[in-house]
C-alpha cells in the first residue's frame, strides 16, 4: 500500500493494459494498441496480488476490508485483519461487492433521459453543465437525497446543498440500527427481533461477538433468546423461541424487567406465563443483554420495546441513535407532490424499492421536473431518472466513512474505474465549479480526491504521512492487533472466558453501547443453582403447543399478521443482483433466486396450502403474489416475506424474480424509532390456485443419518470434567504409519486391525504435513459468508435458476441445514423442531482412504503428498464415477460451460483454473493459497507455520467457525482443536478417514437423537 | 457330431422335421441375400430414422454439455449406463447359444446361433458407445487406453471402469471373430452363388479364399472350437466385470459380493428374450419356421425361465441381505426401490423379471409365438428397468441426506436410447441382407445326410414374405 497518486497513474496506465489483455484473451473487439509491460512497476510483482485496506460500504455497518488485486484488477475482498468492525472476517454482502464492481448491468456512462429520444449517452462535462443548468434555474427548489453520508462527503454535501440554497434529506432504510453494542460477555442475551447475525447494526460484529460468547465452556454455557413472531437465521441460532403477538413484544420486555401484571402480559402476548417466568429469572441472574428492536418490528409497540429494552440493559433512557428520521421523507415526498421541488438528486439506496408502497414515492417522483440518479445501477428509481450521473463503485472510490464512533475508515481506489463513470463528489465540485460557488466550504480543491485531504488535514490533523498511514491501516482506528499476527486461531473455544478484546473503546476511552450496566468482571459467576434455577435445564421448559394461533379460514383466506424482514443476502435489496447472492440458498429455507411466504404448516393446512402454492397476498396498501414456503419458524397467525427482491429493472440476473414485500406496507412512520412501521399490519392471504415452483435445497431432517451431531451442555460437561477435554483411544491428532487420521478403535475392531487407512493411497508419511480442517458446528450460524467466499475466491461459476432447480448448483461448499435427526420429513415441520436447529457447513473432506481416487480411471482424482484429495481439471474425462462414489456428495460437475459475463469475468482469480463442460470439480482446500505459501516458505527456507495457510472459507467466517492446519503436527492449533470430546466425523463408520473433524452442537436440552445413532 | 445329432440317421432331423434336403438349406440361405421387399425397407428406413435421431442428440450433447442429460449433481449415471449395461447384457444369451451350447453340442443352437452372435456382436458395438456418450468429454475418451503416449500419462488399473474398457473390448474382439470364422464357409458358399458383381468381389474378399477341402474343414473345425472355448468365459467375466462398476464401489445398493453372479444371471436373461424378440418376426418375415421350430422356442423358453429364476433369488437375497445387514443405508436404499419415489420402476422390474416369465411353465405359452413375443418383449423392458434401478435411486439416495434427488430423463437421453436401438437394428437388418444369417453348414450337421432314394418332405407352405407369390414358387420349384 502506498501513496495514491503515484499508484493511480500507475493504474491508469496497467488498467488500460489490462483491458487491453482482457480484450485479447476473450476475443472481443479489435485490440488496436497494447502497452507492453516493459517497466514493471516496483510494487507489483505479476502474478503476485497486491493489497489495498478499504472499507464495505454494502452495508452501513462499515468493515474494514482488505482487496486483493491482480494486475490492476480488483479480484477478492476479504475482511482486514485486525479492524474493530471486521474482526478480519466478512459476510456473505461484502464478499459479493466484487461483483458489484464488474456488474454487466452498470451504467457505463453519464446519460440524459429524454421522453422523445429516449436514453442517450452524454459526456460527463455536458451532464454537469445540464445539472448546472437545471439548479440554477430551480433556484432554491433543489433537494439532494442521500443515504447516510458521514465524515467529508457529508460535509460537501450538507456545504453544496446550503450553497445552492436548497435541502437534503437523508434516507437509510436500516440507519437507525445501533453499531456499537457490546455482549460478548453476556451471560444471557435476548434479541427482540434483532438479527444481528444478518442485517442487524453491524452484523459482522456480532456475529464474531456472539461466536466470543457462545465459546465459554462449562455448564454455564450462556444462553440466548429469540423473541419475534418469525424466526429466522438469527432466530434458529436460539436456545430458545418466545414468539410474542406481533406488536406486544415490549410486553414481554416489561415482563422480563419485572414490571407489570404476569398474568395479563401471558394472556396480552399469548406466551405462557411460566416462560416469561423463566426468562425473567434468567435473565437477572446472570449477566443479561437485550438487542432490539429487530427492523421487522418498526411499528406498533416498537417505541415501549426501545424503552423497555433500554430499561433490561439498565439504562434510563434508550440510546440517542444518530440516525436519520424518515418523518423528511414523508416530508419530502409532500413536498414532490405539491410540486415544491424541481431538482431531486439521489443518492440513496432505490428509494421505490426500499419505501413502503403507501408512500407513493414513485408517483410523487413523477412530478419532479429534473431527476438526477447517482445510482451505479439501473434501479427502478434510476429508471425514472432523466439525468444519470453513476458515481463509481465502492471499490473505485475515495471516501471515508464512520461506521460508529471511533472508527473512521477510509475507502480508497483499488483499481481504475471499469465504467466511464464519476465519483458523485467530483461531480458535486465540478458544477460547483459552474454555478460559481468556489471554493466549496473554504476547501480549494479541484477533485474530491483533494477535498478529501483537506478536510482530514482539517478534521484529523493528517499531513502527509498521517495520511499514508491512514491509507495503509484502513483508516483512523485502532487495530485490535497487528495485522501481520492475524490467525484464525484468535478466537478458539478454548479461548478463556470473557478474554475477547473490547472493540469500541479503544479510541475515545469512551465505553459506548448498553452494556455499562453489565457486570465488568470478565468471570461474572453464573447463576448459582442454589437460586433454583437449574441453567441447564431451565430453558427445556419450553412449550412444546405450537405458538400462535391458526388463523380462522373463511371463503378460503385469512388475515395474518405480516412480517417484512430484511435479508441476509440483499439486505434491502441493494445487492439484489448480484449472482453469488441470488445463487446462495438463503440460510433459513434454501431457497434460492425467489421470494418466498413463509408460512406455519399448520395455517397451510388450514388454507389448502401446499409448498410452492402461490398465494395471494392483499394490504390496504398493496397486493402481491408468491409462493408458499411451509416453514415451522413462524407463529401460526403470520405470515414473513423476505424483502430484496421484485424489482422491476434491476438488470439481467434479478429481472423478473420474486416479489417486494415493501409495497405492501404503510407510509406511518414510527415516531421513536424513526423507522416506517413494518410490523403490525394485517393482510389478507389465500390461495390463488396456481402454483409457482420454488426449489428447495436439501432435506429438513437427516433420514437417521446423524451427519449433524448436537451434544448437551451437561453431558459435555460431565465428559470433560471426567477425562479434562480428550477423548481416550481416540487419538485423533496422531498419525499413522504412512498416513491418514487414525482409524477409530471398536471393541470389535481395535486399532491396527485393519490396515493403515491410506496406507496404499496417499502414499504420504508420517510427520509430513496432512492438511486438515476442524470446523465448529456450534460456531456456525449458518450465514454463508463462506460460500460466497469460496465462489469469489476459485472461479465457480453461477449456474442459474433453472440448473439449480435441477441440482446442478456448482457451489463447493455447502451449509447443510437439518431441522431433526429422524427420517420423518414431518418432524422438521413444527415449532419445536427448529430448537435443534443444525447448521453444517459441507465440502470436501479429503478424505486419506478417498472413495473418489480408486475409481477414477485416469487419475484426474489423486491423493498428493501433503494429504489433499487433489482433482486435475485437464486429465478429468467426465466419467462421474467419483461423484458417485462420493459419501458426502461434494463433488460438483460441470454439466455446460458456463459464461461469466463480461466484464464479470475480470473478477476470476488468476490463480484457479476456470473449467470447462464436462469435467468434476470440488473443494481443493484453496490449494492455490497452500502453494503460494508453500513457495514463500521455501524461499525463505522454513517450514511453513501453523496458521499461515488460510483457505478462502476459512478466512472469511465471522464466527470463525474452522480451523485448519497441518494436523500431523500435534502441536497445531487443528489437531489441538481436533481432540475434543465434541468432535465427530460425518460417516467414520465407512473408513474413508475425511480430514474434516466436525465438533458437536451444543445444545442446552438433550439434543434428539436417531434410534440409529449408535447403532 | 453329438448325442442329438445321432437322430440325423434317422428319415427326418428331430430339430428341422420340416426340411429335407441340404439343397433345401442352400435355397434358403441364399434367399435372405436377394432383393428385399418393402417390408424389410420400411423396417431399415425406420432403423435409419431412430440412428439419426440417436446422432443428432449425441451430437448437440456434445456440443452443448451433458448438461442436455437428466443427471445431477449426486446423480452421475442415469440412463446412458442403464442403456450400456442392457446390451452389454443382451449379448450375453448369443455367446451362450453359439459357444456354449456348441461346446456341449445342443443341435438345437445351429439353426439360431448365427443370429443370435450377430445379436451379440452388434449389441456389444451398441454398448460400446454409451461409455463413451456418458463422458463428460468425449473427445477424450481415449485416454483411458494404455498405450505409451507423449501425454506421459497412465490409466488407473484400480479403475472399474478401465476393467470395462478390457472386458468390452476383449468381448468385441473374441465375439467378432468367433462370429466371422462360423460365417467363413457360408461365405463362401454365398461367392459362388451370387452373380452380383460387387458382391461377389465382397464375399470373395471375405471368404479368405475357402474353398471347401477337407484340410480346410479340419482346420476350421477347430478353430471354431477354441474359438468357442475362448468366448465360453467371457459369458461369465464380461458381466461379472460390468457389475464391479457398481460392487467396487462403496454406494449402499451398489457394494455387494453378488453383484457378478447377479448380473450374468440378469443378462442371460434378458439376452434369451432379445433373442426371442428377434426370431419370432425374422421367423414370420423370412417363413423360416423349418429353421426355427417350436422346439427352438421351447427350449429358450426354459432358459428364460431359469434365468428368470436365478434373477428373482438375486433380487430376494439383495433384500434378505439388506434387513440382515442391519445397515441403515442398506435398508434405505432397498426400501426406497420398491416403495420410494422410484417404486414404479421397482415393481416394473420386478414383476417383468420375475412374475411374468412364471408364465413360461406351460408349454402352451412357450411355444405360443405371440405370447412368447410378448412376454419377451416385457422381460427386455423389466431388464433396462432392472439397471436403471440398480442405478438411480440408488444414487438419488445415497449416504448424504442433504443430496436426495430425483432424476428426470430428457429429450436428449431418450433420443440415444432410440438412436441406440435404430443403430443395433440396422446392423442387424444389413447382416440380414449381406452376411449368410443361417449357419448352412451347421444346419446340415443335424440334418439326414442326402441319400439316394430318400422320401422328401411334402414342400413347405411358407413364404417369404417380401417376395411375391410367384417369385417363391419359381424358387421353389
Amino acid at each position: 500500500m502506498s501513496e495514491g497518486l503515484k499508484r493511480r497513474d500507475f493504474l491508469k496506465v496497467l488498467g488500460a493494459t489490462g483491458a487491453g489483455a482482457a480484450a485479447a484473451g476473450c476475443t472481443t473487439g479489435d485490440v488496436n494498441r497494447l502497452i507492453p509491460y516493459a517497466i514493471g512497476d516496483e510494487e507489483i510483482v505479476p502474478s503476485l496480488p497486491t493489497w489495498y485496506a478499504s472499507t464495505c460500504r454494502e452495508c452501513p455497518a462499515g468493515c474494514g476490508i482488505q482487496v486483493e488485486t491482480h494486475e490492476g484488477r480488483a479480484t477478492k475482498v476479504e475482511g482486514l485483519p485486525g479492524h474493530p468492525v471486521s474482526h478480519g472476517n466478512l459476510c456473505a454482502r461484502g464478499q459479493s461487492s466484487v461483483q458489484g464492481l464488474y456488474h454487466p448491468d452498470r451504467i457505463p456512462g453519464a446519460f440524459r433521459v429524454d421522453s422523445a429520444i429516449g436514453r442517450q449517452g452524454v459526456a460527463w462535462s455536458t451532464a454537469e453543465r445540464t445539472l448546472a443548468g437545471a439548479i440554477r434555474e430551480a433556484a432554491g427548489r433543489v433537494v439532494f437525497l442521500t443515504s447516510d453520508y458521514t465524515g467529508t462527503m457529508n460535509r460537501l454535501a450538507d456545504d453544496f446543498v446550503e450553497a445552492v440554497g436548497g435541502r437534503r434529506v437523508v434516507y437509510e432504510p436500516f440507519g437507525a440500527q445501533p453499531r456499537n453494542l457490546e455482549f460478548a460477555e453476556a451471560d444471557v442475551l435476548v434479541a427482540f427481533g434483532a438479527d444481528f447475525l444478518e442485517t442487524w447494526g453491524s452484523p459482522v460484529d456480532y456475529a464474531w461477538q456472539f461466536a466470543q460468547m457462545r465459546s465459554r465452556r462449562g455448564p454455564d454455557r450462556p444462553k440466548f433468546v429469540w423473541v419475534g413472531a418469525h424466526r429466522g437465521m438469527t432466530g434458529l441460532n436460539a436456545d430458545m423461541w418466545v414468539a410474542p403477538r406481533p406488536g406486544t413484544e415490549h410486553l414481554v420486555a416489561r415482563a422480563m424487567a419485572g414490571n407489570g401484571n404476569l398474568a395479563a402480559i401471558a394472556e396480552e402476548t399469548e406466551v405462557p406465563q411460566e416462560t416469561l417466568v423463566r426468562l425473567a429469572e434468567e435473565f437477572g441472574a446472570g449477566n443479561g443483554v437485550a438487542l432490539g428492536p429487530g427492523s421487522s418490528m418498526s411499528g406498533p409497540g416498537a417505541r415501549e420495546l426501545r424503552q423497555a429494552v433500554a430499561a433490561l440493559n439498565g439504562m434510563a433512557q434508550p440510546d440517542e441513535l444518530d440516525a436519520p428520521d424518515v418523518q423528511d421523507m414523508v416530508r419530502l415526498v409532500q413536498a414532490m407532490n405539491a410540486g415544491e421541488v424541481d431538482v431531486l438528486l439521489i443518492d440513496a439506496i432505490d428509494p421505490i424499492n426500499t419505501l413502503p408502497g403507501g408512500l407513493g414515492f414513485d408517483e410523487a417522483l413523477q412530478r419532479v421536473p429534473t431527476r438526477v440518479s447517482f445510482s451505479s445501477f439501473p434501479d427502478d428509481t434510476t429508471e425514472r431518472c432523466n439525468l444519470l450521473l453513476p458515481n463509481h463503485h465502492f471499490l473505485e472510490q475515495w471516501n471515508d466513512y464512520e461506521p460508529r464512533e471511533g472508527v473512521t475508515s477510509l475507502v480508497q481506489p483499488t483499481m481504475r474505474p471499469v465504467f466511464n463513470t464519476k465519483q458523485t463528489g467530483d461531480v458535486l465540485l465540478s458544477v460547483a465549479r459552474q454555478l460559481g460557488i468556489n471554493p466549496l466550504s473554504d476547501i480549494e480543491a479541484t477533485t474530491y480526491h483533494d477535498y478529501i485531504r483537506a478536510n482530514w488535514a482539517e478534521e484529523h490533523g493528517a499531513d502527509q504521512d498521517g495520511w499514508r498511514e491512514a491509507l495503509r491501516a484502513g483508516g483512523l482506528l485502532t487495530l485490535e492487533e497487528a495485522p501481520e499476527d492475524d490467525e484464525d486461531e484468535d478466537a478458539e473455544p478454548e479461548v478463556p472466558n470473557g478474554a475477547s478484546p473490547v472493540p469500541g473503546q479503544d479510541v475515545n476511552g469512551a465505553q459506548q453501547g448498553p452494556t455499562q450496566a453489565a457486570p465488568a468482571s470478565p468471570g461474572t459467576t453464573p447463576a448459582d443453582p442454589a437460586d433454583g434455577i437449574d441453567p441447564a435445564a431451565a430453558l427445556a421448559a419450553v412449550p412444546p403447543a405450537e405458538q400462535g394461533r391458526t388463523p380462522v379460514v373463511s371463503d378460503g383466506r385469512a388475515d395474518f399478521h405480516l412480517v417484512v424482514y430484511p435479508s441476509l443476502r440483499f439486505y434491502d435489496g441493494r445487492t439484489g443482483n448480484r449472482p453469488w447472492l441470488l445463487e446462495l440458498p438463503d440460510p433459513v429455507t434454501k431457497v434460492s433466486w425467489d421470494s418466498w411466504v413463509e408460512i406455519h404448516p399448520a395455517a397451510a393446512e388450514e388454507l389448502g396450502v401446499r409448498r410452492g402454492d402461490l398465494l395471494h397476498i392483499e394490504s390496504p396498501y398493496g397486493t402481491l403474489e408468491a409462493p408458499a414456503f411451509i416453514y415451522p419458524g413462524v407463529r401460526r397467525d403470520v405470515v414473513a416475506i423476505q424483502m430484496g427482491l421484485g424489482q422491476k429493472s434491476f438488470g439481467r440476473y434479478n429481472n423478473g424474480r420474486g416479489v417486494n414485500p415493501n409495497h405492501l406496507l404503510s407510509p406511518a412512520v414510527d415516531e421513536e424509532s424513526g423507522e416506517f412501521a413494518r410490523a403490525g399490519l394485517t393482510v389478507r392471504v389465500g390461495a390463488t390456485g396456481r402454483r409457482h415452483r420454488i426449489y428447495e435445497a436439501g432435506a429438513r431432517v437427516q433420514h437417521d443419518r446423524e451427519v449433524a451431531q448436537a451434544i448437551s451442555v451437561a453431558a459435555l460437561h460431565e465428559a470433560d470434567e471426567r477425562q479434562e477435554g480428550t477423548v481416550p483411544g481416540y487419538e485423533i491428532q496422531t498419525l499413522r504409519g504412512r498416513g491418514g487420521l487414525g482409524p477409530t478403535p471398536t471393541p470389535t475392531d481395535p486399532a491396527g486391525s485393519f490396515p493403515t487407512p491410506g496406507g496404499h493411497h496417499g502414499e504420504y508419511l508420517a510427520g509430513d504435513t496432512r492438511w486438515a480442517m476442524v470446523i465448529d458446528t456450534d460456531r456456525c450460524t449458518g450465514c454463508s459468508a463462506c460460500v460466497t467466499a469460496c465462489n469469489a475466491e476459485n472461479n465457480i461459476p453461477v449456474v442459474g435458476p433453472d440448473q439449480v432447480r435441477k441440482g446442478r448448483e456448482l457451489a463447493w461448499l455447502r451449509i447443510e441445514r437439518y431441522f431433526g435427526v429422524t427420517r420423518d420429513e414431518t418432524e422438521g415441520m413444527t415449532q419445536e423442531s427448529t430448537n435443534d436447529t443444525r447448521f453444517l457447513p459441507m465440502l470436501c473432506q479429503h478424505c486419506s482412504n478417498a472413495p473418489c481416487e480408486p475409481v477414477c480411471p485416469v487419475y484426474a482424482a489423486y491423493h498428493t503428498p501433503d494429504g489433499l484429495n487433489a482433482q486435475v481439471y485437464n486429465r478429468c474425462v467426465g466419467t462421474r464415477y467419483c461423484a458417485n462414489n462420493c459419501p458426502y456428495k461434494v463433488r460438483v460437475f460441470n454439466w455446460f460451460t458456463y459464461e461469466f459475463e463480461q466484464p464479470l469475468n475480470w473478477q476470476l482469480n488468476p490463480d484457479v483454473t476456470v473449467r470447462e463442460k464436462g469435467v468434476m470439480e470440488k473443494c481443493t482446500f484453496c490449494v492455490q493459497r497452500i502453494n503460494e505459501v508453500n513457495r514463500a516458505a521455501s524461499r525463505e527456507g522454513r517450514p511453513i507455520r501453523d496458521g499461515e495457510v488460510t483457505p478462502a472459507c476459512v478466512q472469511t467466517c465471522p464466527s470463525e467457525v474452522f480451523v485448519f492446519g497441518n494436523i500431523s503436527d500435534p502441536e497445531s492449533e487443528v489437531a489441538r482443536a481436533a481432540a475434543t470430546n465434541r468432535s465427530y466425523r460425518v460417516f467414520e463408520e465407512i473408513n474413508v478417514q475425511p480430514a474434516i473433524v466436525y465438533l458437536k452442537r451444543i445444545t442446552h436440552e438433550e439434543p434428539a437423537e436417531s434410534e440409529w445413532a449408535h447403532y | 457330431m453329438a448325442t442329438e445329432t445321432h437322430e440325423a440317421s434317422q428319415e427326418r432331423s428331430i430339430f428341422h422335421p420340416e426340411i429335407g434336403s441340404y439343397e433345401e438349406v442352400n435355397r434358403d440361405s441364399a434367399r435372405f441375400l436377394t432383393k428385399p421387399g418393402p417390408g424389410y425397407v420400411a423396417l431399415l428406413g425406420l432403423a435409419l430414422v431412430m440412428a439419426g435421431i440417436g446422432l443428432f442428440a449425441w451430437m448437440w450433447q456434445i456440443a452443448f454439455g451433458m448438461g442436455l442429460s437428466g443427471k445431477q449433481n449426486p446423480v452421475g449415471w442415469t440412463v446412458y449406463i442403464t442403456t450400456f449395461v442392457f446390451w452389454v447384457g443382451i449379448g450375453h444369451a448369443g455367446t451362450l447359444i453359439s459357444a456354449i451350447l456348441l461346446l456341449f453340442r445342443a443341435g438345437w443352437r445351429q439353426s439360431i446361433y448365427r443370429f443370435a452372435e450377430a445379436m451379440t456382436v452388434f449389441a456389444v458395438m451398441t454398448a460400446g458407445l454409451f461409455p463413451i456418450i456418458h463422458l463428460g468429454r468425449p473427445w477424450t475418451f481415449y485416454w483411458l487406453i494404455p498405450y505409451p503416449n507423449q501425454r506421459e500419462l497412465w490409466p488407473n488399473f484400480r479403475s472399474p471402469l478401465l476393467w470395462d474398457v478390457f472386458a468390452v473390448t476383449t468381448y468385441l474382439t473374441v465375439s467378432s471373430l468367433f462370429f466371422y470364422a462360423g460365417m467363413i464357409p457360408d461365405i463362401a458358399a454365398a461367392r459362388d452363388s451370387t452373380k452380383v458383381p460387387w458382391r461377389k468381389k465382397f464375399y470373395t474378399i471375405l471368404a479368405l479364399g475357402w474353398r471347401g477341402t477337407h484340410h480346410e474343414w479340419k482346420h476350421w473345425t477347430r478353430a471354431y472350437l477354441f474359438l468357442a472355448a475362448l468366448a465360453t468365459p467371457l459369458v461369465l467375466s464380461v458381466h461379472s466385470v460390468v457389475s464391479w462398476d457398481f460392487a467396487i464401489s462403496i454406494v449402499p445398493g451398489w457394494h455387494a459380493t453378488i453383484f457378478a453372479p447377479y448380473f450374468v444371471a440378469g443378462a442371460i436373461l434378458s439376452g434369451v428374450a432379445m433373442v426371442v424378440t428377434l426370431m419370432v418376426p425374422i421367423r414370420k418375415i423370412f417363413g423360416i419356421r423349418a429353421y426355427f421350430t417350436d422346439l427352438h422356442f421351447d427350449r429358450l423358453g426354459k432358459l428364460l425361465l431359469l434365468t428368470s429364476l436365478i434373477v428373482g433369488l438375486a433380487y430376494g437375497i439383495e433384500y434378505f441381505i439388506a434387513w440382515y445387514s442391519g445397515e441403515l443405508m442398506e435398508r434405505d436404499v432397498f426400501w426406497d426401490r420398491l416403495f420410494g419415489d422410484y417404486w414404479w420402476a421397482g415393481w416394473t422390474m420386478v414383476i417383468a423379471n420375475v412374475l411374468v416369465p412364471q408364465l413360461l411353465w406351460s408349454k402352451r405359452m412357450r411355444t405360443n409365438l405371440n405370447a412368447f413375443f410378448v412376454i419377451s418383449i416385457i422381460v427386455n423392458i423389466g431388464m433396462w428397468y432392472e439397471r436403471f434401478v440398480i442405478i438411480v435411486p440408488t444414487l438419488a439416495r445415497s449416504y448424504q441426506p442433504w443430496k436426495f434427488v430425483n432424476h428426470q430423463i430428457t429429450p436428449v437421453e431418450a433420443g440415444i436410447i432410440i438412436g441406440s436401438f435404430g443403430f443395433f437394428f440396422l446392423l442387424f437388418l444389413v447382416f440380414l441382407r449381406y452376411l449368410p444369417g443361417i449357419s448352412t453348414a451347421e444346419i446340415k450337421e443335424v440334418l439326414p445326410p442326402p441319400m439316394r432314394n430318400r422320401k422328401l418332405p411334402p414342400p413347405r407352405e411358407e413364404r417369404y414374405a417380401y417376395e411375391t407369390p410367384a417369385g417363391y414358387r419359381e424358387v421353389a420349384e
